[in-house]
């Protein structure tokens, strides 16, 4: 196992330290370090509409189970 | 921003929320985790209310609801339903009168034939700024079905009226996470694959292929309907610490029931010197 010197990951192919955002996602940390704040369609963009809420309908491919035991 | 959530099953009304309260200041966001966002109507009601997006107008929540159960002890609302439409009423006319100012300032610019990049910037970032919303949940006697209603408060559109939640559960404010979690696709992720060129099948296909992988979730237990909630509102909030995203959700996370045979009991609930204890 490689030891981790002074707290730092160990990332041999460079896929943390070398990937660097792009387009929007880019744009969104540069208006962040010149700002210090999101820009609405950035926040809308990564975690979603405001507006709009999501919801998930129950399943019926579930049936309550008897109190009974099979025999 | 917010993770606000709403489940309605046959035994009751589970709602929670996350406490942070985003504010920006000369020198960006600043977050504060200790902000109420899920609330009693009154003190040993059966109907609470979960809120999410502006964080407050010139009355707190606080307050407006107070007066609100103030309104119900001599003119009961009947069912939730009236309770949330009596809601939207109260909280529509402050809302109108302290943003009336930037509301217009929002048609001004949307009737715009042409915008420049910071009048752009300023719409958008109006359009969602004042986006507010409500879930009101509960029963009301002598109905004893559990009930919630959504209230949502655009700057562009009209005074909403209550919106009956129909599914088992319902989030809202940072939907995203949630999304993917349990239907394996959020609506900005599904509309970037649609348009990259690379999906040559019809958008029903790809709702298709989503729903094979879509976790199912069942008519739940009261208690699990609870543990549900939380673990959504966890996932979102450690979604967001586990990676670059801001840290819009966060603090404790509060709960509370409503069943159809008692009141209104906070499942989790921060204490008043929560955040004093937490420095």
């Amino acid at each position: 196992m490689k030891k981790i010197k002074n707290g730092a990951q160990p990332d041999p192919n460079g896929l943390v330290t070398e990937q660097q955002p792009t387009g929007w996602l880019a744009e969104m940390h540069k208006h962040f370090q010149r700002t210090g704040t999101y820009r609405a369609e950035d926040l809308e963009r990564v975690l979603g509409d405001p507006r709009e809420g999501a919801e998930v309908e129950a399943t019926t491919d579930f049936q309550f189970g008897s109190f009974l035991a099979k025999s | 921003m917010t993770i606000a959530m709403c489940s309605v099953t046959p035994e009751g009304v589970v709602l929670g929320a996350d406490s942070t309260m985003s504010v920006v200041s000369s020198s960006g966001f600043h977050y504060l985790n200790f902000n109420q966002k899920l609330f009693e109507i009154g003190d040993g009601s059966t109907v609470g209310v979960v809120t999410w997006g502006l964080g407050g107008l010139s009355k707190s929540w606080r307050t407006l609801l107070a007066e609100l159960s103030d309104d119900f002890k001599g003119n009961p609302a009947g069912t939730v339903q009236a309770a949330a439409e009596r809601w939207a009423d109260k909280v529509w006319a402050l809302y109108t009168a302290d943003l009336a100012v930037p509301i217009q300032r929002l048609k001004t610019l949307v009737g715009q034939a042409t915008r420049s990049a910071a009048e752009d910037e300023e719409m958008k970032n109006l359009k969602h700024g004042m986006v507010l919303g409500f879930c009101v949940g509960g029963y009301m006697e002598p109905d004893r079905s559990p009930k919630a209603y959504e209230l949502v408060f655009d700057p562009q559109a009209a005074k909403p009226t209550p919106q009956e939640q129909k599914s088992i559960l319902k989030w809202w404010g940072a939907p995203n996470p949630i999304m993917r979690l349990i239907n394996a696709l959020d609506q900005e992720l599904k509309a970037d694959i649609l348009n990259s060129g690379k999906w040559s099948g019809t958008p029903a296909d790809l709702d298709a292929v989503c729903q094979k992988h879509a976790l199912k979730v069942p008519i739940l237990p009261i208690r699990d309907a609870v543990d549900l909630v939380h673990a959504c509102i966890s996932s979102t909030i450690k979604a967001m610490k586990f990676s670059d995203l801001p840290q819009i959700c966060g603090g404790p996370i509060e709960i509370a029931v409503i069943t159809t045979d008692r009141r209104f009991r906070w499942v989790k609930h921060k204490p008043w010197d929560a955040a004093i204890m937490e420095g």
